[in-house]
């Protein structure tokens, strides 16, 4: 389940980039498919994207989820996800962390990027 | 400490400020002193953690005491000594150990809100065991709200930039200066000199131009310079120095710094209790 490559940090338009990569994407969960397979996932740039699931879903998903898989253009396949306690995001800034998304693909050098 | 990486770097500088100045009291012992003096608290990744070299860890050559991290928690191993956290924070997994400490009892500390997949922070110093680094943490605490996570993304590439800066600073001012590489990698004593003296630019600027007194804050000097300046035998009265400071220092700051230095024998009253002159001069 554990990857140890690194993984980069994305949002909805950077997914797309990443093809072929592993990613973490956070979110906010719009729908879940009745086959428990699929995700809809509102990024933190407002770009809707699927969250294809290895196994079906057993439990009760809503809120904000980040998912650790690899990226298929606007699928992301899931190896791993983290959902969280209502008042853990209650207070969440999702503008705030898209930019820092976007800032670990623009500064050059940083510790976050995988080059 | 934790909650502001803000604070951090305030306890760096001030760290550094004090190694600078024990260093300029035994210039021999600069060797032994290096690296066991730094006090600083820098978040980085687990990815740099683990391409530190074996000497410590470094962000972009300044040393670094501890590291901050966030990540999530993979896996958790309780043994009776020890903790043991798989931390992932999506540039590496490595192993974050937390010894228990005995005296406090049956209390597991909060660790049981340290479950697996959740996010953790933790601020630990690196170890190399068995050719294994990992951290051992002296503090962990479960994130409980997800501004931790951008935080700490922003703290990293933040922590970055700044002491490559600093860094830069420093080698551009070493130029012609007798500054050798055996200082470089001291460079928290820059950093924290840097810090420091912006930090007292507001009083040393002002006491620049009449030699400033040692040891007086920069209240103080403002109120002595005014005293110092004046030329009359008779001193200058307590209403001009309210009047020259006047939204500088509060007017009751001011008769307490005139009391403070009455009584460090910087100033004396002459002809009334309210004409001050300076002792020297």
């Amino acid at each position: 389940m554990v990857t140890e490559e690194t993984r980069m940090r994305v949002n909805g338009s950077l997914l797309s980039q990443h093809s072929g990569r592993p990613v973490v994407i956070l979110g906010t969960v719009q729908k879940v498919d009745p086959s428990g397979m699929m995700v809809s996932l509102k990024a933190s740039d407002d770009q809707v994207i699927q969250v294809k699931l290895q196994q079906p879903v057993q439990e009760n998903i809503e809120g904000v989820m980040e998912v650790h898989g690899m990226s298929q253009g606007r699928q992301v396949l899931c190896q791993s996800y983290v959902t969280f306690p209502q008042e853990s995001y209650a207070n969440f800034d999702m503008g705030s962390y898209d930019e820092a998304v976007k800032l670990i693909h623009s500064v050059s050098g940083n510790p976050w990027k995988n080059d | 400490m934790w909650n502001s990486n803000g604070d951090g770097y305030g306890g760096q500088s001030e760290g550094g400020f004090m190694t600078g100045d024990s260093q300029f009291d035994s210039p021999a012992s600069k060797e032994q002193a290096r690296g066991r003096k730094v006090q600083n608290l820098v978040p980085m990744t687990l990815r740099s953690i683990q391409e530190c070299g074996e000497e410590g860890l470094q962000v972009a050559g300044t040393e670094v005491h501890m590291a901050v991290v966030v990540g999530l928690i993979r896996a958790v191993d309780v043994t009776s000594t020890k903790v043991t956290y798989t931390l992932d924070d999506t540039t590496a997994v490595m192993d974050v150990v937390q010894w228990i400490e005995s005296d406090n009892g049956p209390e597991d500390g909060g660790r049981s809100n340290l479950m697996e997949m959740t996010y953790c922070r933790a601020a630990g110093t690196m170890r190399t065991h068995q050719g294994k680094r990992h951290l051992m943490a002296f503090q962990i605490t479960p994130v409980t709200d997800l501004n931790v996570i951008t935080n700490h993304v922003l703290s990293v590439i933040h922590a970055g930039l700044k002491l490559q800066q600093i860094q830069t600073l420093q080698q551009s001012s070493g130029i012609g200066g007798p500054a050798t590489s055996s200082t470089m990698p001291n460079s928290l004593v820059g950093a924290g000199g840097l810090g420091g003296s912006m930090g007292l630019g507001g009083g040393s600027g002002y006491s620049g131009g009449g030699g400033g007194m040692q040891g007086l804050s920069g209240q103080q000097n403002m109120v002595y310079q005014v005293i110092h300046q004046c030329p009359d035998e008779a001193g200058v009265s307590r209403n001009a120095i309210h009047g020259n400071l006047t939204g500088k220092i509060s007017q009751k700051q001011i008769d307490e710094v005139l009391d403070f230095l009455s009584s460090e024998g910087h100033i004396y009253t002459t002809i009334d209790d309210d004409h001050f002159k300076s002792t020297d001069g």
